[in-house]
């Protein structure tokens, strides 16, 4: 094929499925939460809801575009992209099967969380640019909080790694078809990877930089209409993203347990879908569980606690992975 | 991927790049100036994907896009009292632009003169575990790094003395 053709065609893919993401999870988000905090409304139009989404996506669209006259203009308009393009960029080395991703780079984990340290920056600029207290705090938060939460969460990701030998997501995943999935042997690493992409996706319990109680919407307080949509559309594919990864390096990627998972055709995209909307439903069951931590108590929990034990327990994998490594005479 | 797809890659990472430093020298915002050093860490990246070094694209993006972008912006946060003092006048000295000059001469000079890179460009990157094993080898560079690493902690620990109070 044309490689202008092909090129286009894996961007325009990955832009349609992003947008697809962000309307599932709009319409999850009406529904899960709805149930969860009694709110009647969303969870009742049209048949199982679903009427809601349109009037949800239209006031995004047709909504006055306000730009408020202090902002710093350049920063303004393109805080947005600063927070939308990397979370589009992350969804290329997704592998939803075998051999069905935009592209199969062998350095997947990494690419994925290099994208993903340049979220907070296009937080800070929105909060800056926008000139206003609340932005501003709001944004400050999430640069204290990104450099909080990326370390632990990278070193967390770090067992699964090593227990496949590859950085590749289609690697480890297909690592963990022949033997156990690696929630068992990384659990601890689970735990704080998960609660590292709560803080990484902004949702409560740790949604510092918007906490809508004390700093009224934070960093997005002064966008509206599309822009505001771009940050939210950003949001919700950092959330699948974040899904999709703890999918791979934990549960398996596309595989189950006693199929071929290079045979599996149609299905291996399906499980795959199917078991990351089950771990973002597990976000949002955690959203609309807990309060919200304050912004001390979430540092405190980054640096005093995730840190250590994330630091200990790759070590621990690590020496082990080694010594196991030497009793069988594979030299590493 | 064909030539002339790379060469136009190449063409606007370079472009951005030049873009960004001139940014960075001439933004009298010091918020617009770390932006542009972002924008420029970016795009850095980008070549080096084009050149077949997606490790080192990617190290560059997370380490200085990331890392370094989010310390900046940190420590512009930290030592501004007011948003009135992110905007600096710009410093024109004479003798900076010798001294860019002279080490643009220089740079020039060792680009012209150095056998040409394009002759000695591999057929194929070595993987990733291999880079690993050459890097931290013990015959490798693993003393240089562990100095490194050395070096950066005797500077941690000499920061945090340095900040402390006067009567400790």
């Amino acid at each position: 094929m044309n490689p202008w053709l092909n090129a286009a065609l894996r961007v325009l893919a990955c832009i349609g499925l992003m947008l697809l993401n962000g309307a599932l999870i709009i319409y999850m988000l009406r529904k899960v939460l709805g149930h969860m905090h009694l709110r009647l409304g969303p969870t009742e139009l049209g048949p199982a809801g679903i009427i809601q989404l349109i009037p949800d996506v239209v006031k995004l669209l047709v909504k006055e575009d306000r730009h408020p006259g202090k902002t710093d203009r350049w920063l303004y308009i393109l805080a947005p992209f600063i927070i939308f393009v990397p979370a589009l960029m992350t969804w290329m080395a997704i592998p939803f099967s075998n051999h069905l991703m935009a592209i199969d780079l062998n350095l997947g984990v990494l690419m994925i969380l290099s994208f993903l340290t340049i979220g907070p920056l296009g937080v800070f600029a929105a909060g800056w640019a926008s000139h206003n207290k609340f932005a501003l705090i709001g944004a400050m938060r999430a640069i204290g909080g990104a450099i909080t939460y990326e370390i632990p969460m990278v070193l967390s990701a770090l067992v699964p790694v090593m227990l496949a030998g590859s950085l590749s997501l289609k690697d480890i995943s297909l690592a963990q078809a022949g033997s156990f999935w690696y929630w068992l042997p990384g659990l601890p690493c689970l735990v704080i990877f998960f609660i590292s992409s709560i803080m990484e996706t902004n949702q409560s319990p740790f949604d510092m930089s918007e906490a809508e109680g004390e700093l009224v919407e934070g960093f997005n307080v002064e966008y509206s209409a599309m822009r505001f949509g771009f940050m939210y559309l950003a949001e919700f594919a950092n959330n699948f993203i974040m899904a999709a990864i703890i999918v791979c390096l934990f549960f398996g990627g596309w595989t189950l347990p006693f199929v071929n998972p290079t045979t599996m055709g149609w299905l291996a995209p399906v499980v795959f879908l199917i078991k990351t909307y089950l771990v973002i439903f597990l976000f949002m069951f955690v959203r609309g569980t807990f309060s919200r931590y304050r912004v001390d108590q979430m540092l405190a929990l980054g640096w005093k606690k995730m840190m250590p034990i994330a630091i200990v327990y790759t070590a621990l994998v690590a020496f082990v992975l080694k010594v196991i490594a030497m009793k069988t005479g594979g030299g590493m | 991927m064909s030539l002339s797809l790379n060469m136009i890659a190449f063409c606007i990472f370079a472009f951005a790049i030049l873009l960004g430093a001139l940014g960075v020298m001439t933004s009298k915002n010091v918020v617009h100036g770390a932006y542009w050093l972002l924008e420029m860490a970016v795009a850095s990246a980008g070549i080096f994907y084009f050149l077949d070094s997606a490790y080192i694209a990617v190290m560059q993006l997370m380490v200085y896009g990331g890392a370094v972008g989010v310390l900046v912006i940190f420590t512009i946060m930290i030592t501004l009292r007011s948003r009135d003092e992110a905007i600096r006048p710009l410093d024109f000295s004479v003798f900076a632009l010798i001294g860019a000059l002279a080490f643009f001469g220089l740079m020039a000079y060792a680009i012209l003169t150095s056998p040409s890179m394009a002759a000695q460009h591999l057929p194929a990157m070595p993987q990733l575990a291999e880079f690993g094993k050459e890097m931290f080898s013990l015959k490798g560079y693993s003393l240089p790094f562990e100095i490194a690493s050395l070096i950066l902690t005797v500077a941690l620990v000499a920061a945090v003395w340095w900040t402390k109070d006067g009567d400790n």
